[in-house]
């Protein structure tokens, strides 16, 4: 059964044009406001998540990827279409949905600053209702896996960046939610903190089956926490499929490493370009319309005597900077690049 | 949601808030206490004007410290408890209300108890000063006077998110917000009762000053239930009138969208 079901949401901002000019002449512009016009920020996207999937949802600025997540929590009426999230229409049933979601908002906090953690998530067990036991039991569980404990009787003032992140997807998860919503989750984290929690975020999934559904403009949040890509731009879907196959279908350009037996190791092959050529060492671009892997693979064992060989796929940044750029096909289905 | 469960989430919240703001023990005395000596300074204005004439339209120096402290009574108890109504305008237009609406309980409450300011304090004790010693009204007429008071608190907050609301129709509109809030403020510390019919109209309607200084005074001077009973049904009306406008005000929210800020 889908998590999420999405169909034709459609959001439109009514917007007056800022008044330009100075001084009375933007006096006498505030005295003749400008007619409202229409700003659409998603118009008609549609997808659906099944239970336990981790999605990704990708594009630059202002592509819609935000107002969509906030349409699905209830947070913003769409202007037409219709989504279901755990089996509730959230501009309707808000307050239920809430019961079934947990929402992570990189940028804002719902923890105290001055308090301890604890009382944050003890007021959250009161906004929810839960049980003494039962919280105590969650909160147990969650604080092992995103490894808080010795955190919970700090002042929020007083963590770093991701040691707050880590409290804040704790606090969101404490009510036992089916889809947790995380809006630019590691925005402003370093390296290290970037890494732990991704890892606890797979943790979590694994062991509860929790459907993820993210917004980021990191690749690595993608690449190691995601299994699926929607990617939209200028608030329309520009595709939607499993991480492997847009990999696959979207690189034509593939690197490959050559260790040899051979000093000067050379490859001269239709489609091939030689990145680096080292002692023993070949390194070289590949452009798969021209010539296959397969090729390539079969080439190298004829002329040279291989020792190892490593097939690299370019950097997920790559793929999704050229469905950015536009080098799609018709109707929306990419074309590889 | 049963009633027990309501009122444990409340109580949550009060406890929470009052936590957080006094989570700073040493700022929060100060500024309480810098409070306490504001409203007395305050005050020393009426001295001096009472020091050279004998009333003010048949109110004495008793009646003015009978207002100041109702005044900052009703001020004291809405940023102590419900402080966020003081930033309430930027907090909409910031998207500060996401987080709230992504819980399962109204947002406004949550919104409103979100921050405290303990400064109010300071105002809480300078009310009972006003009151006690320089009003010269008995210990027993106290449960009566902070009814009324507390009454005219409600009139207050409410107003003041009512204001605040403005915000959802006119998102460049935060500065002004306050501005007016200020001034709504500046009228209750006034006394309103030299005025004729048509600011009176206004004083009692949409700018309801009169159900936060003037009418509790009244009702305290001339031991009047019948005015004190109109100050409650104030309080239950723009408490109503609030969350009203507040809901319809949430159609329009545009979660901190830039966009928004153009209209």
């Amino acid at each position: 059964m889908p998590a999420i079901v999405v169909a034709d949401l459609v959001k439109t901002f009514r917007v007056r044009p800022a008044v330009p000019g100075r001084g009375l002449g933007r006096l006498r512009a505030l005295l003749h406001r400008a007619p409202a016009i229409d700003a659409p920020a998603v118009r008609g996207i549609s997808f659906a998540i099944e239970s336990g999937e981790r999605v990704a949802f990708i594009g630059p600025n202002g592509a819609g990827k935000s107002t969509t997540l906030k349409m699905l929590t209830g947070i913003l009426h769409p202007t037409s279409g219709q989504v279901e999230v755990a089996g509730f229409v959230p501009w309707r049933h808000r307050r239920q949905l809430a019961h079934r979601i947990g929402i992570v908002f990189g940028q804002r906090s719902q923890l105290w600053y001055h308090l301890p953690v604890r009382s944050s998530f003890e007021l959250l067990g009161h906004i929810y209702g839960l049980e003494r036991a039962r919280q105590r039991e969650r909160l147990a569980r969650l604080a092992r896996i995103f490894a808080i404990d010795d955190l919970l009787d700090r002042p929020v003032a007083q963590l770093s960046l991701g040691q707050r992140l880590r409290c804040e997807i704790t606090a969101a998860l404490l009510h036992g939610p089916a889809v947790l919503l995380l809006d630019e989750p590691t925005i402003g984290l370093d390296v290290t903190a970037k890494a732990a929690l991704r890892d606890h975020l797979n943790a979590l999934s694994r062991e509860d089956g929790t459907t993820v559904l993210l917004t980021s403009h990191d690749t690595g949040d993608i690449e190691r926490i995601c299994d699926r890509v929607i990617v939209i731009d200028r608030g329309r879907l520009l595709l939607d499929r499993p991480l492997e196959r847009l990999r696959r279908d979207f690189l034509r350009r593939r690197a490959v490493v050559i260790v040899t037996e051979q000093e000067r190791p050379a490859l001269d092959m239709a489609g091939v370009a030689v990145v680096a050529q080292e002692p023993y060492r070949l390194t070289l671009a590949i452009d798969t319309t021209v010539t296959s892997i397969d090729q390539i693979v079969t080439g190298a064992l004829a002329r040279l005597t291989v020792r190892d060989l490593v097939i690299e796929n370019p950097p997920l940044e790559e793929v999704i900077r050229a469905i950015y750029r536009g080098e799609l096909g018709v109707n929306g289905e990419a074309e590889p690049v | 949601m049963n009633s027990r469960a309501l009122l444990s989430y409340f109580s949550a919240l009060v406890r929470h808030n009052l936590r957080a703001g006094l989570a700073q023990p040493g700022i929060a005395a100060t500024s309480a206490l810098l409070m306490f000596g504001n409203n007395l300074i305050f005050f020393l204005v009426w001295v001096i004007y009472f020091a050279n004439f004998s009333n003010l339209r048949g109110w004495g120096l008793k009646d003015l410290a009978l207002l100041i402290g109702i005044c900052a009574w009703a001020f004291g108890l809405t940023v102590v408890f419900v402080g966020g109504v003081r930033h309430m305008a930027h907090s909409i237009v910031d998207g500060e209300l996401d987080v709230h609406l992504g819980r399962p309980r109204h947002p406004l409450l949550s919104l409103l108890m979100s921050r405290s300011l303990p400064s109010g304090f300071g105002d809480l004790a300078s009310a009972f000063v006003f009151w006690i010693w320089l009003a010269d009204r008995g210990l027993d007429e106290l449960p009566f006077l902070l009814l009324v008071a507390t009454a005219a608190a409600v009139v207050l907050a409410a107003t003041a998110a009512l204001i605040q609301c403005l915000v959802f129709w006119l998102p460049g509109a935060v500065l002004l917000c306050e501005e007016v809030f200020n001034m709504f403020l500046m009228v209750g510390f006034y006394p309103q009762h030299p005025f004729g019919f048509t600011v009176r109209l206004v004083l009692f309607t949409v700018f309801p000053t009169a159900f936060v200084t003037l009418l509790p005074v009244e009702a305290v001077r001339e031991a009047d239930p019948l005015k004190a009973l109109a100050v409650l049904g104030a309080a239950v009306f723009y408490a109503g009138l609030a969350v009203t406008v507040f809901n319809r005000g949430l159609r329009r929210y545009a979660s901190g969208n830039r966009l928004l800020e153009l209209r």
